[in-house]
């Protein structure tokens, strides 16, 4: 079983930019001079799964457009947005605005509790843990 | 074979089936060849309870790999069919406990004590290994650092519209979402189902744990947040058997939801040093809960509420982005048309999926029951 909603709520944004950011991971650690284990072949791979993951959402939104009404939200919202706005943009800029502050939000409140820890755990002294052999 | 199990193509030691009249058609296997696989220091272990009607196939999946394992245990834990009489008719080594250990952990725990080669390898007794499973995991193990690695896990049987959406989920899974995590160094889990270990290192842990209902979940947290490393290898393919019917799909789903929720409240702190991982994690959470609620009531309530029926839209709107992982990995094992008629079982078992995380966080979190019984998905 795959915790979470595979393929939708944000889960699927963090493995896509994890996989766009994989080579530039790579190329810093290569740059400064630390090992990369991961083929190039690997890194090609996850990043043309990436890149046809975006190509087919774009098409499928692409498509939608034809298959969806216009009046499909209230027309006063269109109007708010300014005049010629298309609610083919509004839309789907709208969500995915949306995904990615969500996506941050998690993140950054991770990182948040990490640093947190990290203080306390410094100024607790903590016990060390018995490493692995 | 059971018939409607598919297999890969032909072990690489072939096997003769013996004629004792009345017996089962495993019974009297005996290599009868040839070429002597090399043996592997690994120790394999099959915890069974019940499992004799699956336990056959597993343990000749076993025995004709391309490398031998240095040995083969079944824990037999207390069954009352013919576990233990399947195992030894195919002369694997059976011990049992002096009562039933209560999970799957409980039992390979047991074995632990019984293991004496530098590796250990866990096994579900439905579950079979394509011929050279073992043999791709074992370079995992080249690297000291490495204390467990994974394989790939496609279901056995592909019927059932559950079995057709867990063989979606997988794909999507191993081709996309895993493959991830290994390039960042993290694979999630090391899945019980089929795993290899450094032995040394589940004996320092303790053996596999039983304070959740995903012993495999907190047994590769535990050994990331002690330094060691996880690898996952999708060459090394296995595969069990899924629930075929919803009763034992919710046996199974409530298991694993509750398992998550159980391993994120435990291992909160430690996952917090683990870099990659805690930020997989809190994602894979907030999507469990949070998107879960979204996806099941905020949605269709939404449509009601602005008389849309367009807003349902919502529940597939993201069909390329599975289907293309999906169908990229179907078409790497030949089977994009068995993909592409699964492909709407996914969004079924996703559904149900979100209903068993959600009440899982419920229960767990804020009704403060936490379930701990042990039930088997088949």
């Amino acid at each position: 079983m795959t915790a979470g909603l595979p393929g939708a709520g944000i889960g699927g944004l963090f493995y896509l930019a994890a996989t766009i950011t994989l080579p530039l991971r790579s190329l810093w650690r290569r740059v400064r001079g630390r090992s990369d284990s991961i083929p190039w072949r690997h890194q090609v791979h996850n990043v043309a799964m990436a890149v046809g993951i975006i190509a087919g959402l774009w098409v499928a939104g692409w498509l939608l457009g034809f298959v969806v009404p216009h009046d499909m939200l209230n027309p006063g919202i269109a109007s708010r947005a300014g005049t010629g706005t298309s609610l083919r943009t509004v839309i789907p800029a709208a969500t995915f605005a949306v995904a990615i502050g969500t996506l941050a939000m998690v993140l950054a409140a991770v990182e948040v509790a990490h640093h947190v820890t990290l203080r306390a755990s410094a100024a607790n002294r903590a016990r060390p843990v018995r490493r692995l052999q | 074979m059971s018939p409607g199990i598919r297999s890969d193509s032909g072990p690489s030691r072939s096997y003769r089936a013996g004629q004792t009249p009345g017996g089962t058609p495993h019974e009297g296997f005996v290599p009868t060849s040839e070429r002597q696989a090399r043996t592997v220091p690994v120790t394999v272990l099959v915890p069974a309870f019940n499992e004799g009607a699956s336990l056959g196939d597993t343990l000749i999946s076993l025995l004709t790999q391309s490398v031998a394992p240095a040995g083969i245990l079944v824990i037999d834990d207390c069954s009352t069919d013919d576990t233990a009489r399947v195992a030894e008719r195919l002369g694997v080594t059976v011990i049992r406990p002096v009562q039933n250990t209560g999970s799957k952990a409980g039992a390979q725990s047991f074995a632990l004590q019984y293991v004496k080669t530098p590796f250990v390898m866990a096994i579900d007794a439905d579950t079979t290994l394509a011929p050279d499973a073992i043999e791709r995991l074992m370079p995992a193990f080249d690297d000291p650092e490495v204390v467990a690695a994974c394989g790939s896990v496609i279901p056995r049987r592909i019927q059932s519209v559950w079995e057709r959406g867990r063989y979606v989920e997988y794909l999507f899974a191993f081709t996309f979402y895993k493959r991830v995590q290994e390039a960042w160094g993290a694979p999630l889990i090391a899945s019980g189902c089929f795993s290899m270990y450094r032995a040394s290192a589940v004996r320092a842990v303790g053996g596999w744990p039983t304070r959740t209902l995903a012993e495999d979940m907190d047994l590769t947290w535990t050994f990331y947040e002690r330094g060691g490393k996880v690898r996952f290898l999708p060459e090394a393919v296995s595969y069990p058997i899924e629930p075929h019917d919803f009763h034992f799909l919710g046996k199974q789903l409530r298991r694993w939801s509750h398992g998550f929720v159980q391993n994120v409240r435990l291992h909160r702190k430690g996952l917090l040093e683990v870099p990659f991982l805690r930020h997989a994690v809190a994602v894979a959470f907030w999507d469990a809960v949070v998107a879960a609620a979204a996806y099941l009531f905020v949605l269709p309530l939404l449509a009601l509420a602005f008389g849309n029926p367009w807003l349902l839209m919502g529940y597939v709107i993201d069909v390329p982005a599975v289907a293309v992982p999906v169908l990229a990995g179907a078409a790497r094992r030949g089977e994009l048309r068995r993909a592409l008629f699964s492909l709407p079982a996914f969004f079924v078992l996703r559904t149900v999926n979100a209903m068993f995380f959600l009440r899982a966080a419920w229960l767990e979190l804020v009704m403060k029951r936490s379930f701990t019984t042990y039930e088997k998905g088949h």
